[in-house]
């Protein structure tokens, strides 16, 4: 779908403002699949951001590259290893990524899948728990929870106050009421998984939760408007 | 009248999804359900008679609200199973036949199909937790049974997430039927589903109490598809094909 498409949903469905990645950085290039979103972005620059995304297995050039996607406007830093084949706790360069985008501010966000398709490969969240123990002072966002993993996520927020949970992939009922009751709204980013997925169905599990009307304001943008310091 | 095709009743360990019937009832009322067609976990993985029995005293209790199908644990269990169904269909009133299915236990087992071959000449239909490619095979082998692909293939456990291979299938085999329940809100499911098989083979269902409900019927309601069909797939069709 263009970045024209992708705002046309956003329009139709109330959203102001995105946080996108290139599909190019998952599996084949994620320089390239930089120069895409920091470029859709200075198109759209009220509407959209951009986090980045680097191969820690690539190791020099990671860094240097995770340091021009910050120039340029990254907000945040993606890492998907689970489709580049390095492991979270045991790539020898990814503690120096993390090390670097901590320097710069920027938050790591940790997708257990891509969107919610039980056929994509899965980072297990039981790897996610001891990575994020080890660098209290990164700020860690997952996402890619469903079902099967919402226990082991209330646990890691629960223990680890660096960590934000983003809420695209979460399906059940009452999920986000447990949440926000467990680890607080403050916690919590909404995510829908555009183009993908469904973005009625993504912004209707926060909007029709039982929770209180402030909580639904913190999760549907207020929380990512502070951390990621965005303007209107 | 919206109708939900696929919904849970009775004691399940997953989730902590012990919610009483009248508390399923509240959740699916809040988007607007009017009639829910439920099968018993208890009945699926533990006790079918047990768990038949529940339902059959709940829809009685709910009456015109809640309909069952008559879930079996095991093809395997042979004559006791199929009069079971008899059971469930004559004496309880209910309404279809429910089967789950696995990698491990698949559709096309040889004491499934014959058990499908026996609901197939009762001309009630059957939801069954499957995968587009033991569904296609199934309806090859019975054509005369009206098989509900329940989540459209995207479950994980035979699925895959192979959605589109489920959508396939539809459209090769008339017989059977897509229900929109599932974990995957993957946007342009929905209309692929009515442009392959036509707004009259796909039901609405929520897999309450496990899903959240209003997740499940914005898929459908923001679907790119014309209000005629948006009907047929949130209660007309399931009017028609369970007699409701």
């Amino acid at each position: 779908m263009s970045v024209e498409g992708l705002l046309h949903l956003m329009d139709s469905h109330g959203v102001d403002r995105a946080i996108v990645t290139s599909l190019q950085c998952v599996e084949t290039n994620p320089a390239a699949g930089n120069d895409e979103a920091a470029a859709a972005v200075a198109r759209h620059p009220g509407r959209l951001s951009w986090f980045c995304s680097v191969c820690p297995s690539e190791d020099e050039q990671a860094l240097t590259e995770l340091e021009r996607a910050a120039a340029h406007g990254a907000k945040g830093l993606r890492l998907f290893p689970q489709h580049q084949a390095w492991g979270l706790n045991t790539d020898p360069n990814v503690g120096a990524v993390v090390a670097l985008a901590q320097h710069l501010g920027l938050p790591v966000h940790l997708p257990l899948r891509l969107i919610m398709d039980w056929s994509l490969p899965v980072l297990p969240l039981h790897e996610v728990r001891s990575f994020v123990g080890r660098y209290p002072e990164c700020t860690f966002i997952l996402s890619g929870v469903n079902y099967p993993e919402h226990r082991l996520a209330v646990d890691i927020l629960q223990k680890h106050p660096n960590t934000l949970l983003e809420t695209s992939c979460l399906m059940g009922r009452d999920e986000v009421k447990d949440l926000v009751k467990r680890v607080g709204a403050e916690r919590l980013l909404l995510g829908l998984g555009l183009p993908l997925q469904s973005a009625q169905a993504g912004l209707v599990k926060v909007e029709k939760a039982r929770i209180e009307t402030a909580a639904k304001e913190l999760i549907l943008g207020a929380n990512a408007a502070r951390l990621l310091d965005l303007r209107p | 009248v919206i109708i939900d095709s696929h919904a849970h009743v009775g004691d399940r360990l997953f989730f902590g999804l012990g919610l009483t019937v009248a508390e399923v009832l509240e959740h699916a009322a809040e988007v607007g359900i009017e009639k829910m067609i439920v099968s018993s976990w208890k009945a699926l993985r533990y006790d079918m008679f047990e768990g038949n029995r529940e339902v059959a005293r709940w829809t009685k209790q709910f009456d015109g609200r809640l309909y069952g199908y008559v879930a079996v644990s095991s093809p395997r269990l042979g004559r006791q199973a199929l009069d079971e169904i008899h059971r469930g269909l004559g004496d309880y009133h209910m309404v279809g036949v429910k089967v789950y299915s696995g990698e491990q236990f698949p559709l096309s087992d040889p004491h499934m199909l014959e058990l499908l071959a026996h609901v197939a000449e009762l001309g009630v239909p059957v939801l069954a937790h499957t995968s587009g490619r033991q569904a296609a095979e199934v309806a090859r082998q019975i054509p005369g049974l009206t098989l509900i692909m329940s989540h459209t293939g995207t479950t994980l456990d035979p699925g895959r997430g192979d959605w589109q291979w489920a959508v396939k299938a539809a459209r090769q085999y008339p017989n059977i039927y897509l229900e929109t329940s599932g974990s995957s809100p993957i946007l342009g499911l929905i209309e692929a589903a009515v442009e392959a098989v036509g707004p009259d083979r796909v039901l609405f269902g929520t897999d309450l109490p496990a899903m959240e409900p209003h997740a499940q019927f914005a898929k459908v309601t923001d679907a790119e598809i014309d209000e005629r069909s948006k009907a047929l797939l949130l209660g007309g069709n399931a009017a028609r094909l369970f007699n409701l």
